[in-house]
């Protein structure tokens, strides 16, 4: 009994590295730009679908189409924020709102349009079904484990970037002042593009991640936006450490209210969200200074 | 909150008095706060620092203040002389002495106790009935007075066009030059035809009052404000109007009011920052912390727990990274005590005699003068006054920079 619990918080921690990868991509570009990125449930899934183009046209393994992906994501990404975002900055929250609200419509009815209602999913062979046993009745999934590896070195590749590096500190004082920051020889606008960029191949790789371990379905986007969002929420939009931890307990909420009811798994995930939301306004890991 | 029960009218006499020297617009400073509060509460009124006022708060903070004084034996008709650095306090302070029906009378934060005194005795309101110094003018007065300053202008405008081709041949000489720049914020014009030189290795101090377009100039410079491409040259080259960081990888920093730094990086951090520029040069941040130790023992701090003087020296210091040719200064001695202002503006001669060019906007004349080679004054937009800082008299800067 114990045992089957253990095993329940386990695939839970596991689950919450996919959903820590796609909060990644928001926490960045809210932190940064300060924008709400409403289509962000649309861009995973765009990334999942380009994986499936890639690997159907080519015979591909999703995961050696993924880099291709994640490139093309990204310079699309770059000029959305220069052609695009960058000119709603500034005038208050609304305008990225629907602006982005407007770019989740017309992706999620140009996927539509491509690939039909359908669910698809994205073939991975054996990746995805192989497992590792830890016990008589344990067993973890490589591919589950791999994800979440993944998401670990990521929020840890991005903490230092934002910590270490020359681009880091740009993007952390375009986010403070983005006037004073160009008195430094900074152009706040290419900055911005370059998080975005970044931002975009976290979500395309999330994207073909999700496609592998899931079947996916145009009208999807807002609810991975909603789990995207519930997850940056609960870290407490101070650390890429934050948004991790986020993930990680929706998604124990969500598989532990799976095991109890399997109707109850999503309703799980948003109650423990209010609940933080109602102790913690602030998030687990708020920013300390 | 006290709150008044109604605006404290003016002494008829005094009411009188300015509608027959043609000045009475028909209200009172107050009530054009009031009007404006009315038209648009959140709009921002105004900025100090880091400090944002909306004309709603400005409005809720004079009233308070207004039954204060009143409070204090504060009649109206009363004048009152008033010493203030440039603040949020002063500009309340001022609406709140006409909200009370009082007069207020501004003096310089550079006036010493003598200069106060003498300005207090020269005030002869009561019986004249007029709110300035004996002998001095209201402002917006007569009309040919304007008449004559838009003639001088247009004579200006037109010696500009002859000296553009003379300024080509002496290319290189001036590391800065401005011609003609104006500046708006919407609607509003806050320059209005600016001619400034620089030379290399030179330290020239703007000074003015409140309002007097000083800031507006050194953002114009800095690329922070749109200005004409002809109307600034840096190096010989027009460069007006060109994004601010193009003009910092040229070489001009600026130092912005209120320090700017930024809170999420640490004071180390913040000069590195400074190096954005990729411009070649000598400083590093050994240098800087040579020049200013303090910050060498802050360097981990966050900004936010720095003193104002610690503060100002990063941001100075951080420009300095950038390795600029052209540094412009935007009131760096606000809010510090003298004993730092003094070691901050130590610095700056040292700087210059490496090839630094120096703009310095001041407050204080006093410092002003003491730092710079030449004072240029402006006023509502114009310049009203510019000469060598030794060659100016107290009287001549005094007319300048209140246009009395």
């Amino acid at each position: 009994m114990l045992l089957e619990w253990l095993d329940t918080v386990l695939q839970g921690v596991l689950l919450g590295g996919l959903y820590a990868m796609f909060a990644m991509g928001l926490a960045l570009i809210w932190g940064v730009m300060r924008l709400v990125n409403l289509a962000h449930g649309d861009f995973i899934l765009l990334g999942a679908y380009a994986a499936l183009v890639l690997a159907e046209s080519t015979g591909l393994h999703p995961l050696a189409a993924a880099p291709l992906v994640i490139a093309v994501l990204a310079l699309g990404g770059y000029w959305l924020q220069r052609g695009v975002l960058n000119a709603t900055l500034g005038k208050g929250l609304l305008p990225p709102l629907l602006v982005t609200f407007g770019l989740s419509i017309v992706i999620q009815n140009l996927l539509l349009e491509g690939f039909s209602a359908d669910s698809k999913a994205l073939r991975a062979e054996t990746l995805t079904t192989a497992s590792l046993r830890l016990g008589e009745s344990i067993a973890v999934g490589w591919f589950p484990l791999g994800v979440f590896v993944a998401a670990l070195v990521l929020v840890l590749a991005l903490q230092l970037l934002f910590s270490r590096t020359a681009l880091g500190r740009e993007m952390r004082a375009a986010s403070d002042d983005p006037e004073t920051v160009q008195l430094m020889g900074v152009d706040q606008r290419h900055t911005y593009a370059l998080a975005m960029a970044l931002a975009l191949a976290l979500m395309a790789l999330a994207g073909v991640l999700l496609g592998m371990r899931t079947s996916f379905s145009p009208t999807d986007g807002p609810a991975y936006l909603l789990f995207a969002f519930e997850a940056v929420v609960i870290g407490g939009l101070g650390s890429f450490w934050g948004t991790f931890a986020g993930g990680i307990l929706l998604g124990v909420a969500q598989t532990v209210g799976f095991r109890i009811d399997p109707g109850w798994g999503l309703l799980f995930g948003h109650l423990v969200f209010l609940a933080v939301l109602l102790i913690r306004p602030q998030g687990l890991f708020p920013r300390t200074r | 909150m006290n709150r008044l029960p109604g605006c404290v009218p003016w002494p008829e006499e005094f009411a009188r008095r300015y509608r027959e020297l043609g000045y009475w617009e028909g209200s009172t400073l107050f009530e054009a706060l009031v009007r404006s509060e009315r038209r648009s509460p959140h709009k921002l009124a105004v900025v100090d620092g880091a400090r944002r006022c909306s004309y709603a708060e400005l409005r809720e903070t004079t009233e308070a203040l207004a039954a204060g004084f009143l409070a204090h034996g504060l009649r109206p008709g009363d004048r009152v002389v008033f010493q203030l650095a440039n603040s949020l306090e002063l500009i309340a302070a001022f609406f709140a002495l006409t909200r009370a029906g009082a007069i207020p009378i501004m003096a310089l934060p550079a006036h010493r106790g003598t200069e106060i005194t003498g300005r207090y005795q020269n005030l002869t309101c009561a019986r004249r009935g007029c709110l300035a110094p004996r002998g001095a003018r209201f402002r917006p007065a007569d009309r040919r007075r304007r008449a004559a300053r838009r003639d001088r202008e247009r004579r200006g405008a037109a010696r500009v066009h002859g000296n553009r081709s003379e300024t080509a041949g002496d290319r290189g000489v001036k590391l800065l030059e401005t011609r003609g720049l104006t500046a708006f914020y919407g609607d509003f014009q806050a320059l209005f035809g600016i001619d400034f030189d620089l030379a290399p290795g030179e330290i020239v101090a703007v000074i003015g009052a409140n309002g007097a377009g000083k800031s507006t100039f050194l953002r114009a410079v800095a690329g922070l404000n749109a200005a004409p491409r002809e109307a600034i040259r840096f190096e010989g080259e027009p460069v007006g109007g060109l994004p601010a960081h193009r003009l910092a990888a040229r070489g001009i920093s600026l130092v912005p009011e209120g320090r700017r730094l930024f809170p999420s990086l640490s004071v180390e951090e913040n000069l590195l920052l400074g190096a954005a520029t990729l411009r070649r040069g000598g400083w590093n941040l050994e240098r800087v912390y040579a020049l200013f130790p303090r910050l060498g023992e802050r360097r981990r701090a966050a900004p936010t727990q720095l003193s104002g003087g610690e503060q100002q020296m990063a941001a100075i210091g951080r420009a300095l990274m950038g390795n600029p040719r052209l540094l412009l200064c935007d009131e760096v001695s606000l809010g510090l005590a003298p004993r730092v202002v003094k070691s901050i503006y130590d610095a700056l001669p040292g700087l210059v005699r490496e090839g630094l060019s120096l703009v310095v906007v001041e407050q204080d004349i006093g410092i002003a003068l003491g730092v710079a080679h030449r004072v240029v004054c402006l006023q509502h937009g114009r310049v009203a006054l510019a000469g060598a800082a030794g060659g100016l008299t107290r009287e001549a800067i005094s007319r300048a920079y209140f246009g009395i």
